[in-house]
């Protein structure tokens, strides 16, 4: 893990060093004033040597600036390097995760990526920005210190090494006790984000069940426990701080005990004392920022490891070595004897599903609910691989191909609509941020949404809520077709794309999309038995088998499971016909 | 894809107000004893922080000068009780600050989180979710560096100061008012520089936001984002805004790295003068060699709170801008809440609609003018096109949104007079989006009434024809679903969905487009499963299938936001009006050959 992270870091290495260099010589500056006070007590006030006095003021000030000087470089410059460590895992992680395959969504929890996304790498970053400076500035003071120290008075000196390695025991002791404590708080956040991800975004059902008592109840508990968490560890902690101050105290009571004794028996100048007593009074800062460098990168750990667990998801989707891209996507289209076991579940969904597809010809599927419809089609742009059998586009196995370059050759309706928070606009180009507005409207009139788009007060240029909030259900599936449609795809898939259509609509629709549907290999699913019987080849599904294929005309000549939809279908027809002939 | 939540981010600016830091500091209220506990730990602390350099003078003057070593030793003995003292004292405030800051953190959250339950749905129309969990998560998180450690370390800054201010006041009082003329100097000047780290932190704020925003809504679409192929666009424009981010954020920093620098300079100025007044009074033996010496300490002491409240004034400005966006959500007034007299009902299932005028935004009707009334046990099919407004007929009937003019009326009685509780508690829902929560099958399908039973949760399933698929999972009502239902078809949700609507028993059930993604075969026998639960109980069904549609026992249709035609189907029929020309699109499908039209029709494919 560490390795990963110092990645990051490594572009940053310039800011990084020039940091940590200010921070040295800001340290070193630092040393100066009690010297100084050090100096104006011997030579002004004991030595009576009034020239002194405006060369040390004037020193005072310089180094006051020149501290200045190197101080911000090290804030300014450390700042930058945390933030930049920040944006390169943001970007590396972004990349990663669309990297990562469909299916994975499937089972995370969105509430446990967002904590870690937007809370664990703050502390990752704060770390970058405080450790380096911080750690050197702390090193630095108590190096200096402890040696000026010692150039005044070597015993004195030896004394308060002696004290270090006690110091260190402490150190260890509490690096090794806090790291736990915080693992457990950064879990709980993100359990106590997940529950709020999910409460946003069922809020409809939550209230539509009046069960927003009991969702408050559920929330108060995960922060509640946050709540414990947070105080374990800050137990753990306010017990170490204060130790580190105190180590500071311990010193100053052994510079006392033995310089006080020293400068009574005239080994010592007074003025010495004082200096020595100033330097130590400077380790107590730096010794108090030990134990928070340490809390910090106990956070810092903890929070690395839970993004460095995301960074190390593999795609289960193994990458082709030397991905396919051909210049013209034809659009065939083959299952050969192709299975499906979804691995989180470890249910064979699909068995043995074979046809063919040639360019510019379709396909439909029609069956009950949960029969496999979609993960037939899912197959298709490799949102999942095929456990047996091979799924090939143009003759060439799916999982030969470039996946980004293979979905972009395919539009796709999902049997779900998902609509992003953004303009009317930016939601149909999706697929093709760059199309101009002219094949916007053009793919949304095909959809038979142009209509109701330029109803709306800004257009294409209206904001939609999140999920397309705003629209009705119906008007959300004729964005997504036209998304699907100004892809330009050579296959088309509609999975129940006008379920939430009126019947008027969609047949708009469908008249609308013909044309654009010639030449191009499609795909349909429909619970409409009239909107797919002049596909070249309709598949019945049933239990992930294929138990009837055919044509229209010759499904409904034999008995089976198309014959009886047909029936129920036909026979709500016939009524309607009867009831309109009287 | 990301510009609503770039837009919306644009949130008012408020200058930076007092009444804001005092709001948040009213959060303290409820912890006295942790505020006084702190406050005497911190007077404790310091004031044994303070007795250091009185000591050293002590020993010079007293001791060391005069070479008494026994004396020397004895003080030395005293000043380690002060600093045990020193040790328990600051352990103590450091664990009461921080427990404060973590009570006050979750009284937030938990406030935040029942004052978002409680707005209406409007607000979730208007607001991403995603930007409301960066507020929740981020923006609170942000203030907890000075909720915890930020109220006591300022407590103990102050006392120190003043403390300093006291005790060289007191050492020597000329000398004293010398080394403070530096301060409101300094102050003055560095006003105009406060003001700009005001407004950059603002920024860096906001920008945070929207990229936080950005990833929460990135990891929710994150299917459709792949199933596109569109990573490198998004990817490019997260960057942006991430790289926006930087900017501003290093551009507040560029001031606030100032900051410390430029008080450590004011305060060696101040330092220089004691230097230079403290010799003219030493030279006129108005002072001691001792008093200068604890002076200086003190100098050196009075400058590091200053400083550190430079740096918490930095804190408090990022603070600040995240308080401001949490209170703009706590400021959100829920628009639809009970009636101060509102009071519970025991509904029959009664329900009249009394000319309804509604919308969602102002000056765009959706519904004008609707007026019916159903008797209890009725069973309403709403047919039209779709945006016709059949599924805001049905979201204003259990008052997710307040209608414009009219009333709705339930047994008779203003739906705004009942109590919501007991309206959501008698009313069930069976969405056009269906959701799904993480969890078991079980406790999803409980979801209106978790104290159900087994048996009542699989009877449930089983008339939703729910309880075929479940019992072929491997864990059957056990099995884990997910966030979203992801393990299960479209279809399959919508049957849990309907279990549950079944599980809670209402008088009155809604049913928008509920089977739109199930099958017809599995949609007739819900429909026979329905038909027994249903007697006695108002249904309202939204559906564009005549088959569902033809058992309703009044029809409504809906045309863009008005009622047109109403009676049975029969009726409907023989009237030859909308409704019928509505059925008839069902011919045009059939002729028009659906997807694919005639000219493909030629030779099937074996
Ligand atoms: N992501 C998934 N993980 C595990 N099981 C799934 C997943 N998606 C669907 N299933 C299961 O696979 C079966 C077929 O689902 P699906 O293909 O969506 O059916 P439909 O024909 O309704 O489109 C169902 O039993 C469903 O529960
Ligand atoms: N939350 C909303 N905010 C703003 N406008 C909305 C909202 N929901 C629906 N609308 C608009 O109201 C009209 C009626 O929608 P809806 O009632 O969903 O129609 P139906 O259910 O009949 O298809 C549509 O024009 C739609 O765009
Ligand atoms: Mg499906
Ligand atoms: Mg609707």
């Amino acid at each position: 893990m560490r390795d990963w992270l110092m990645a990051f870091a490594r572009r940053y290495q310039r800011d990084g060093i020039l940091a940590v260099i200010c921070a040295l010589l800001y340290t070193v500056t630092l040393q100066a004033p009690p010297a100084l006070s050090g100096l104006f007590v011997n030579r002004v006030l004991r030595g009576h040597d009034i020239h002194m006095l405006w060369p040390i003021i004037l020193a005072g000030i310089l180094v006051a600036a020149i501290a200045g000087v190197f101080g911000f470089g090290e804030s300014y410059l450390s700042a930058r390097m945390g933030q930049g460590v920040l944006n390169q895992m943001w970007e590396a992680l972004y990349t990663h995760f669309t990297d990562l395959p469909y299916s994975y969504y499937d089972e995370v929890q969105t509430g446990q990526l967002i904590s870690r996304l937007i809370s664990d790498i703050n502390w990752v970053r704060m770390f970058f920005m405080n450790f380096f400076s911080m750690g050197t500035q702390v090193a630095f003071t108590i190096i200096f210190a402890t040696a000026l120290i010692f150039a005044y008075d070597w015993k004195l000196g030896l004394i308060l090494v002696v004290l270090l390695p006690l110091l260190y025991l402490v150190v260890h002791l509490f690096d090794r006790k806090v790291r736990p404590a915080w693992r457990e708080v950064r879990a709980q956040f993100a359990v106590m984000t997940t529950h709020l991800n999910e409460n946003i975004a069922g809020v409809r059902v939550v209230k539509a069940f009046g069960q927003d008592e009991r969702e408050n109840r559920r929330f108060d508990a995960s922060l509640d426990a946050l709540f414990d968490r947070n105080i374990d560890a800050t137990r753990l902690w306010s017990t170490f701080y204060p130790l580190f101050d105190l180590t500071g105290g311990v010193f100053i009571v052994v510079v006392f005990l033995y310089g006080g004794w020293q400068t009574i028996h005239g080994q010592l100048s007074i003025g010495a004392l004082v200096a020595i007593s100033g330097y130590v009074l400077l380790l107590v800062q730096p010794l108090r920022q030990i134990g928070m460098i340490i809390n910090t990168m106990a956070q810092a750990v903890a929070a690395g490891q839970r993004l460095y667990e995301l960074a190390e998801v593999n795609s289960d989707l193994p990458l082709p070595a030397n991905p396919v891209r051909p210049a013209r996507v034809e659009g065939t289209l083959t299952f050969d004897h192709v299975s499906l076991t979804y691995p989180s579940t470890g249910q064979t969904v699909l068995h043995d599903i074979d046809f063919h597809v040639g360019s510019g010809r379709s396909v439909a599927m029609a069956g009950p609910t949960g029969a496999g419809k979609t993960s037939v089609v899912a197959l298709i742009p490799r949102l999942y691989d095929a456990s047996q059998g091979r799924v090939l586009i143009d003759g060439i196995d799916v999982r030969e191909w470039d996946p980004v370059y293979l979905r972009r050759h395919i539009g796709l309706v999902l049997q779900e609509t998902f609509l992003f928070s953004a303009s009317v606009h930016d939601n149909i180009a999706f697929g093709r941020p760059d199309a101009t507005r002219e094949q916007v409207m053009r793919a949304a009139e095909l959809a038979q949404a142009a209509e109701f788009i330029e109803g709306m007060p800004y257009g294409y240029e209206q904001l939609i809520g999140e999920r397309g909030i705003g629209l009705s259900g119906g008007q959300r599936q004729r964005i997504a077709i036209a998304r699907a449609l100004l892809v330009d795809p050579a296959i088309v898939i509609l999975d129940d794309a006008t379920a939430s259509v009126d019947l008027e609509t969609e047949a708009a629709i469908q008249l609308g999309m013909k044309n654009l549907l010639k030449g191009r290999t499609a795909i349909v699913v429909a619970h409409r038995l009239s909107s797919l019987k002049a596909a070249d080849e309709i598949l019945v599904i049933d239990e992930g088998h294929v138990v009837q294929r055919g044509s229209h005309d010759r499904l409904v000549e034999h008995a089976g499971l198309y014959r009886d939809v047909y029936d129920i279908q036909y026979r709500d027809q016939e009524q309607v016909r009867a009831s309109s002939a009287s | 894809m990301i510009n609503r939540v770039d837009q919306e981010e644009e949130a008012v600016e408020r200058p930076f107000d007092a009444r804001m830091s005092w709001r948040l500091a009213l959060y303290v209220r409820p912890y006295p004893r942790l505020l006084w506990l702190s406050g005497i730990t911190v007077l404790l602390g310091t004031g044994a922080l303070l007795a250091i350099p009185y000591m050293l003078d002590l020993a010079i003057q007293r001791y060391v000068l005069p070479k008494n070593y026994a004396g020397l030793v004895m003080l030395v003995v005293v000043m380690s009780a002060v600093y045990a003292v020193r040790y328990f004292a600051y352990r103590t405030q450091t664990f009461v600050a921080s427990k404060l800051g973590q009570e006050i953190l979750r009284d937030l959250r938990s406030e935040l989180f029942h004052h978002i339950q409680k707005l209406n749905f409007s607000f979730f129309d208007r607001i991403p979710g995603g930007k409301i969990i960066t507020r929740v998560v981020g923006d609170v998180q942000n203030l907890q560096q000075l909720l915890s450690q930020g109220i006591v370390n300022t407590l103990a800054n102050v006392v120190l100061l003043i403390g300093i201010i006291i005790a060289m006041l007191v050492l020597k009082w000329d000398l004293a008012l010398a080394s403070f003329i530096i301060i409101p100097i300094m102050f003055f000047l560095s006003t105009n520089f406060r003001r700009r780290m005001v407004e950059k932190w603002r920024v860096v704020r906001r920008r945070n936001s929207i990229v936080n925003a950005t990833w929460a809504e990135s990891l929710n679409g994150a299917r459709v984002v792949i199933a596109y192929g569109r990573e490198d666009f998004d990817r490019r424009h997260f960057m942006d805004l991430a790289w926006g981010y930087f900017r501003s954020f290093m551009d507040a920093e560029r001031l606030s790295s100032m900051f410390t620098p430029f008080v450590n300079f004011a305060s060696t100025i101040g330092i220089g003068i004691v230097f230079w007044y403290g010799t003219v009074l030493y030279l006129h033996h108005a002072v001691t060699l001792g008093l200068l010496v604890a002076f200086i300490s003190y100098l050196a002491m009075f400058w590091q709170p200053i400083s550190q409240l430079g740096q918490f004034y930095n804190q408090v400005l990022q603070a600040m801008a995240s308080a401001e966006r949490v209170f703009e959500y706590l400021d959100e007034e829920p628009q639809v809440v009970d009636r101060a007299d509102a009071k519970p009902l025991e509904l029959t299932g009664d329900v009249t609609f009394d000319h309804v005028v509604f919308q969602y935004q102002p000056n765009r009707p959706v519904l004008r003018d609707i007026s019916f009334h159903v008797n209890a046990g009725e069973t309403i099919a709403l047919v039209g096109s779709t945006g016709a407004g059949k599924s805001s007929i049905l979201s204003i009937l259990p008052r997710f949104y307040d209608v414009v003019s009219g009333r709705i009326l339930l047994d008779g009685v203003d739906l705004r007079d009942i109590t919501l509780r007991s309206i959501r508690r008698q009313v069930a829902l069976v969405l056009q989006e269906t959701f799904i929560f993480d969890g078991t099958i079980r406790d999803n399908i409980r979801y209106g009434r978790p104290e159900a039973t087994d048996t009542e949760v699989e009877g449930a399933a089983r008339a939703a024809q729910a309880h075929h698929f479940i019992s072929e999972l491997q864990d059957g009502y056990d099995t884990p679903v997910r966030e979203r239902g992801s393990r299960l078809s479209l279809g399959q949700r919508q049957l849990l969905a309907f279990a549950r609507a079944i599980l809670a028993d209402p008088r009155i059930l809604i049913l928008d487009e509920a089977t739109a993604s199930i099958d017809t075969q599995t949609e007739l026998l819900v429909q026979e499963g329905l038909k027994r639960l249903l007697t006695g109980r108002t249904a309202f069904v939204a559906a564009h299938r005549l088959s569902t549609i033809r058992e309703a026992d009044r029809i409504l249709v809906i045309d863009q936001g008005r009622l047109v035609e109403s009676g049975s189907h029969a009726e409907l029929m023989a009237k030859r009006g909308h409704y019928y020309r509505f059925l008839e699109a069902q011919f045009k499908l059939e002729d028009s050959g659906g997807w694919f039209g005639h000219e493909t029709l030629a030779e099937p494919v074996s």
